[in-house]
């Protein structure tokens, strides 16, 4: 049974004919111990669908269910279930800390909220200790406030932070994106480092592929609200079977290696107007476009379509052992490489 | 201002208020005007009230220093002992603004959306109804007189502040650290405790303390209508309008009270943007503040030393460092990538460029002893983390680097004209026609309120005299050229109807419409989705290629980097610590600071960095299993005074000199150049001590 379950899951917002889907119809399984990666560009609905599963956002449809439990729509005693399981680590380190409050009083508020073990003030303290020693900081940091510190060390409290819960799932949502090159990778080793230690499950939504390699086993492309391919991270970097996932590896730039090729064209389109049929199709590069002949982008969105897409089916992202032959999908009426 | 004794206050906010300008001014004389309005009637009291008919409307004399009013009372007398009731008068009605006020804002921000929607239209067309006429209304309810008056004036401005908290609420709430907060599952009412209002203390204490001074005034607007306090009662607003009446006569009875309601809004004023300064966070530092005097002292030594100052044109180097701009001879013993036609001039030519930004223990240098060429239609990629120089670098260049910053260079030369010396008319022009910059953010750099096309016009015609006809046509040949379909109906557009990738490539071609000879990108990516980035490079590519313009591209992303540029100059600390042509540099780097910086980024898998190991063949569903390289320690702060080479307290190579001696940039293996005693020690096979 897997940790964290996401059953045709949609957000919006605003109603009527002016409101905007940010996830459609997601559906996304998670196993315990795994980590799996959300890449997409701006629009994707990427971050909203994070938000949506530790409830800052209300779902429109769909159901997610958490450890057994749905907690959908959830209220009071499931609200407590959600945070004892998944925490959030957000981008802009500085803006999720408050800054009028020591690192310390923060890291003591979450642990008293949070850690029934710890009880009283000497416990907190001590636990507050252990949680700053974990993400490699100095336990003097604690009397410091946050503007004191630089960006990859106000990333560790924030991970510190999410970690008093003692969380089984962590969302990782840009985590590194706002820091220097050479902090990301410490950021990135103890991310990595943390997840064998503690045996924590990740949702790691990154922009960045590079660092979806980095840390994930399995990776989910996300364009316009919609889930268009989710396979292993190794076969998603080699061999990928949407156009778009193509176009995204194309367009990351390499420090060695071949130039990059710009094969997505155009502009990301507003996500309150998507395109018809597969909202990939304008920019595609082997879509109707570029290759006369290819209506059906054009007429169908390949989620609906219940004849290709049903045996490519938006189930469950596996990881290692679980069962499922290769655990691949590609939402896409002409996938690439596909015979 | 108060230096040591201010190291010692514990208390973060005390101490950021005592460093802030005029905090203990308008506090020693809030607390001035306190023991006045405490000891004031109890010693002027009486003589205040005795009336002498004798000498009515007296100017001046011994016994009576300011005069005397219509019924022979001292003025100064009653002005002291007034202190009292108009500070409490005046307190009290911003307390009731400021409580009901804020409390209204405040709970109709924690409203539900719609519930928030008519709590606002309320407290607007609240707002839209004069406060003095509401006040007027009050007092005839409540009565005439100094409670009356109170009540009024506060109720009357409330508004004012509930829409005020109301708005603050609103964006603190919006932030993120709440949302984390929620997320770590605070409760509403500590939510609101604890991290809502701290955080709108600043602009809600600054406006509250200003309002005491105009409560004041709005009271002794209502003593003048005869509303507000009634005699025998009396405050600065009665002496105020009393004096008033008789000015000719008796000129110092009016101006008295003016000037102590001056006097108290003033310190009102001062004490109140001390203590909004204190209130910020971002000024909050614990522990005990740094030696001044030891760093003054070292500062001094290094000037000394031969550091001139910035009336230099070329700083003398310091004892034992070689000139940074490199020994003589390396220009012509390396072997560039671009070979250099002689006949013309460099693109852009920079020579000892320093930045330093003055402070209290001396000017601290941003940017130290930088010099670089850009050919004629080269690219040029400056690599750098945030702190290495890199964007003040290029904002040199353009000559923008604002006050208090301050430049010095031996050479800042665009298309071979020195651009430090030229009057402010003629670098308008150079840079006009010369240089274009783009930078991170293209909305912040275009003007909201007006046209794509007249800011792509703009310039043109005003640096080369076209007619408006001509400079369309050539706009929209230059949005062509950065792919924008449909560019006469773009012109027509505003820039907040573009994507960011089309405000980027628009602003590609606003440069581009002087036909400069160098295009200076800061980031010019970096906030842009991947896929767009990619086609805003190759736009970049085309413009170098078709067009022979130099770029300098600035990026901490080296994969970037990769895709554009020729060669390569690698910045940290404010000064360069390697250059040379982009292939060899990334495969085969010199400077310990750069190959720690290549080994720390992480790469799809299936590509093979130099100095990392990856298995053969990555078996799936498993990550690559290098780890990544991470470099100890920080980067030093500008405020840190760092004698020898800059990365030494982190690398792995250092060796005793490098702490003492700076490095200069020198001559490495197959071309390039690197700042490195290390390095070039191994190379030139001389003994390193």
């Amino acid at each position: 049974m897997s940790l964290l379950e996401l059953d045709h899951v949609a957000v919006r917002y605003g109603a009527g004919r002016h409101a905007l889907t940010a996830v459609d119809d997601v559906s996304l399984a998670v196993e315990a111990g795994t980590s799996i990666g959300i890449v997409g560009e701006s629009g994707s609905g990427k971050s909203t669908l994070a938000r949506a599963i530790v409830q800052l956002v209300p779902t429109a449809s769909g159901r997610i269910t958490l450890d057994g439990r749905d907690v959908t729509g959830a209220r009071g005693s499931a609200v407590r279930h959600i945070r004892d399981r998944v925490q959030m680590v957000f981008q802009d380190p500085f803006a999720s800390l408050n800054p009028r409050r020591t690192v310390g009083a923060t890291l003591a508020e979450a642990v008293g909220l949070n850690d029934r073990r710890a009880s009283g003030g000497g416990d907190r303290q001590a636990r507050v200790t252990e949680l700053l020693e974990l993400v490699r900081l100095d336990p003097a940091a604690r009397y410091r406030y946050p503007n004191e510190f630089s960006g990859g060390q106000i990333q560790r409290v924030a991970i510190a932070r999410a970690l008093a819960a003692g969380p089984r799932l962590l969302i990782l949502d840009e985590v590194t994106s706002a820091l220097d090159v050479s902090v990301q990778a410490a950021i990135l080793n103890l991310l990595r480092d943390l997840r064998e230690r503690l045996g924590l499950t990740y949702l790691c939504i990154s922009h960045d592929l590079s660092v979806i390699g980095y840390l994930c086993q399995s990776a989910v492309v996300m364009y316009l609200g919609q889930l268009v391919e989710a396979a292993p991270c190794a076969d998603l970097f080699s061999a990928p079977r949407h156009p778009y996932s193509r176009s995204l590896l194309d367009s990351v730039p390499q420090v060695r290696g071949e130039r990059i090729r710009a094969t997505a064209s155009g502009d990301v389109p507003n996500p309150r107007f998507p395109p018809p049929g597969c909202r990939y199709h304008p920019r595609c590069a082997v879509g109707p476009l570029a290759q006369p002949g290819r209506e059906a982008c054009l007429q169908r969105d390949p989620h609906q379509d219940d004849g290709r897409a049903a045996s490519l089916n938006g189930g469950p992202v596996t990881g290692p052992g679980s069962g499922a032959v290769g655990g691949r999908f590609a939402a896409c009426h002409f996938p690439l490489g596909a015979p | 201002m108060a230096g040591p004794a201010a190291g010692r206050i514990r208390h973060p906010v005390l101490r950021a208020f005592v460093r802030a300008p005029g905090g203990l001014i308008g506090a020693g004389l809030l607390l001035g005007l306190l023991v006045l309005a405490v000891v004031g009637p109890m010693i002027w009291g009486h003589p205040a009230t005795v009336t002498d008919l004798n000498v009515p409307y007296q100017v001046h004399s011994p016994e009576h220093p300011l005069g005397t009013d219509s019924l022979g009372r001292d003025v100064l007398a009653r002005t002291l002992s007034a202190t009292r009731l108009t500070l409490v008068l005046g307190l009290s009605a911003a307390a009731i603004s400021a409580v009901v006020g804020f409390g209204i804002g405040t709970a109709v921000a924690a409203l539900g959306p719609r519930a928030r929607g008519i709590g606002r239209r309320a407290i607007e067309s609240s707002l839209s109804f004069p406060p003095i006429l509401l006040a007027l209304f009050l007092v005839a309810i409540i009565g005439a007189g100094a409670r009356g008056a109170v009540i009024a004036i506060g109720l009357g401005a409330a508004p004012g502040f509930a829409r005020l908290a109301e708005n603050f609420a609103t964006s603190v709430g919006s932030r993120e650290f709440i949302a984390s907060a929620k997320a770590t599952g605070v409760g509403r009412v500590r939510l609101m405790q604890r991290y809502l209002l701290p955080n709108m203390a600043e602009p809600l204490v600054l406006a509250g303390l200003a309002y005491v001074a105009g409560a004041i005034i709005d009271i002794s607007g209502l003593d003048f209508l005869g509303l507000g306090v009634q005699p025998p009662a009396y405050d600065w607003g009665t002496l105020l309008t009393a004096g008033v009446q008789s000015i000719y006569v008796t000129p110092f009875a009016g101006m008295a009270p003016a000037f102590m309601i001056m006097l108290t809004g003033t310190s009102l004023v001062f004490f109140g943007e001390a203590l909004s300064r204190a209130l910020n966070p971002r000024l909050w530092v614990t522990g005990p503040r740094r030696d001044r005097r030891a760093e003054r002292a070292r500062a001094g030594r290094a000037g000394k030393a031969g550091l001139a100052g910035p009336a230099a044109a070329r700083p003398a180097p310091a004892t034992g460092a070689a000139d940074p701009a490199g020994p003589v001879g390396a220009d012509a013993v390396v072997a560039d990538a671009v070979v250099a036609d002689p006949a013309v001039a460099d693109a852009v030519v920079v020579e000892n460029l320093r930045i330093t930004l003055p402070s209290g223990g001396g000017p601290r240098a941003l940017v130290d002893g930088v010099s670089f060429r850009l050919r004629a239609g080269e690219v040029l990629g400056i690599v750098g983390e945030s702190g290495s120089g890199k964007t003040l670098t290029s904002l040199a260049i353009g000559q923008l680097l604002p006050h208090p910053l301050r430049t010095t260079a031996t050479r800042i030369e665009l298309g071979g004209t020195e651009l430090t010396t030229l009057p402010p008319g003629r670098l308008a022009r150079v840079l006009g026609t010369g240089l274009a910059m783009i930078f991170q953010d293209p909305m912040s750099s275009m003007n909201p309120a007006s046209r794509a096309g007249s800011q792509l016009t703009d310039g043109a015609r005003r640096h080369r005299g076209l007619s408006r006809e001509e400079a369309r046509a050539e706009a929209v040949q230059r949005l062509g050229e950065v792919r924008i379909g449909d560019a006469r109906r773009a012109l027509r557009r505003y820039p907040h109807q573009f994507s960011g990738g089309m405000q980027q490539r628009i602003m590609i071609a606003m440069g581009l419409m002087a036909r400069p000879r160098v295009l200076i990108a800061d980031e010019p990516t970096t906030a842009l989705d991947v896929t767009v980035q990619a086609q805003v490079l190759e736009v970049l590519r085309d413009i170098n290629a078709s067009e022979g313009t130099a770029i300098i591209l600035i990026s901490h992303n080296l994969g970037v980097i990769n895709q554009l540029c020729d060669r390569v100059l690698v910045m940290y600390a404010g000064r360069v610590v390697e250059e040379g042509d982009r292939e060899r540099l990334l495969a085969d780097p010199q400077h310990p600071y750069t190959k720690a910086l290549l080994a720390s980024v992480p790469v799809l898998p299936g590509t093979v960095l130099p100095g990392t190991v990856l298995p053969g063949t990555v078996p799936s569903g498993t990550s690559p299993a290098a780890e990544l390289k991470t470099i100890p320690g920080r980067p030093p702060r500008p405020d840190e005074d760092v004698p020898g080479c800059s990365f030494a307290a982190r690398c792995p190579l250092a060796i005793s000199r490098c702490t003492a001696e700076r490095p200069a940039l020198t001559a490495a293996a197959a071309g390039g150049k690197v700042a490195c005693f290390v390095v070039t020690g191994a190379i030139t096979g001389e003994a390193v001590r």
